[in-house]
């Protein structure tokens, strides 16, 4: 497991959003901003407060609160279009046209990628400068995806890897417009409008970068695969309670999808496999409700403690 | 024909406007006129069969052409079409 929730913002985001930042000041743009459905929100904010730029962030209504308060945080102004990730993109890239502003997945997106790929890089050093037989990767826009390749492909004509790896897509079953595509045996995405999944990081219903994840799906032999939301829930849950990692569902639908291809024999028994969690569980904390105990209250008194003991059968 | 407002994204204005009127009465009006201003990347506007390919977005009045009628929705006097690339990284 490739756990990314160590950044300054807890979300793999923080690497692509450092790097268009650092450009938007190369290129003295007024402004900064995004279109998310969450975490690249709080690391743009996070990053532009840094570089001393404004913020304007674009989402869709439906996006977690918790995400806009850590954005909101970091001075950011947040515009809530109602309507979809798409319908917020839209907005954003006009604003762009207007203004001289910096939106990192709009008009600096090249260098967003570039700050991306830095996770292929990280896998591979952390292996000990080779690459694993096959990653998998969660898929909203299908740009992680992409720049994981790129990223390998890199370390590859410098000679620092060799051997193929295989690359992955999973998506959450409520939006998989490129899953389908894969399992249609189409080379085009149908975008999907009528979004449902408690992954809403992953909520892109016209995935811009969806029909060059399909090619390198294709090119690399890798698969993709879509889960629901109780197989996404039931890999949070492990997750925590096997690993010790709390993982946000768009972050956890890897190890959904890795069981879904063992189960499927999409996967070799030896093989290397290498799963992203590109969030921390922090950022959805009202997602544990659906799958924790809730605690015990009781007095301070030690006899109710023994109660509670027994009612445990740890006495 | 009605006379619509089409706003273009600098990568397709070239170096023209980014706000212009043109006629269309259909959004395949708006997509030859594209194909016109750039016939070196048709293939990426148009799939093979004959569909806006998703790279490109064509929003009428800010809703998606594709969840209308694609290429044959409609358009009427003094719409606005905004010509968005397809975009992701949430």
């Amino acid at each position: 497991m490739k756990e990314d929730i160590t950044n300054p913002t807890h979300s793999f985001k923080d690497r692509a959003a450092s790097v268009a930042i650092s450009k938007a000041l190369e290129f003295k743009l007024n402004a900064v901003g995004c279109a998310s459905t969450g975490n690249l929100a709080a690391a743009t904010a996070a990053h532009a407060s840094r570089a001393g730029l404004p913020c304007y962030i674009f989402a869709p209504v439906g996006v977690e609160r918790e995400k806009l308060s850590h954005a909101l945080s970091y001075g950011a102004r947040i515009v809530l279009v109602e309507g979809t990730y798409d319908e917020a993109n839209w907005i954003a890239s006009r604003f762009a046209e207007e203004h001289n502003v910096g939106i990192v997945n709009v008009n600096i997106r090249p260098y967003y990628v570039e700050g991306s790929k830095t996770l292929a890089f990280e896998i591979c050093e952390q292996l000990g400068w080779r690459s694993p037989d096959h990653i998998i990767i969660p898929m909203a826009s299908g740009a992680l995806l992409n720049a994981i390749d790129k990223g390998l492909n890199e370390l590859k004509t410098l000679g620092l890897i060799d051997g193929d790896v295989r690359i992955s897509g999973v998506q959450p079953e409520g939006c998989s417009p490129i899953v389908s595509a894969y399992r249609e045996g189409r080379e085009y995405i149908k975008p999907v409008r009528d979004i449902n999944t408690i992954a809403v990081s992953l909520a892109i219903g016209n995935p811009g970068d969806g029909v060059y994840a399909l090619r390198t799906i294709h090119r690399t032999r890798g698969t993709a695969v879509s889960v629901t939301d109780q197989e996404i829930l039931g890999a949070v849950r492990d997750l925590a309670r096997l690993e010790g990692l709390f993982i946000e569902p768009g972050g956890a639908v890897t190890i959904a999808g890795l069981r879904k291809m063992v189960e499927e024999r999409l996967i070799e028994k030896d093989e290397e496999i290498v799963c992203l969690l590109t969030g921390s569980g922090l950022k959805t904390p009202h997602i544990i409700q659906h799958y924790v105990p809730q605690p015990f209250i009781i007095k301070p008194s030690i006899g109710e403690l023994k109660k509670m003991l027994e009612v445990e059968k740890l006495a | 024909m009605p006379k619509v407002k089409l706003v273009l994204p600098s990568i397709l204005a070239c170096s023209g406007d980014k706000v212009r009127e043109i006629e269309a009465s259909t959004i395949r009006d708006v997509v030859e006129y594209l194909c016109s201003l750039r016939p070196d990347i048709k293939s990426r506007i148009i799939s093979h069969d004959g569909e806006i390919n998703t790279f490109l977005n064509f929003y009428v009045n800010g809703v998606n052409a594709y969840f209308i009628k694609g290429v044959e929705t409609e358009l009427k006097d003094g719409d606005e079409v905004s010509v968005i690339p397809a975009l992701g990284g949430g």
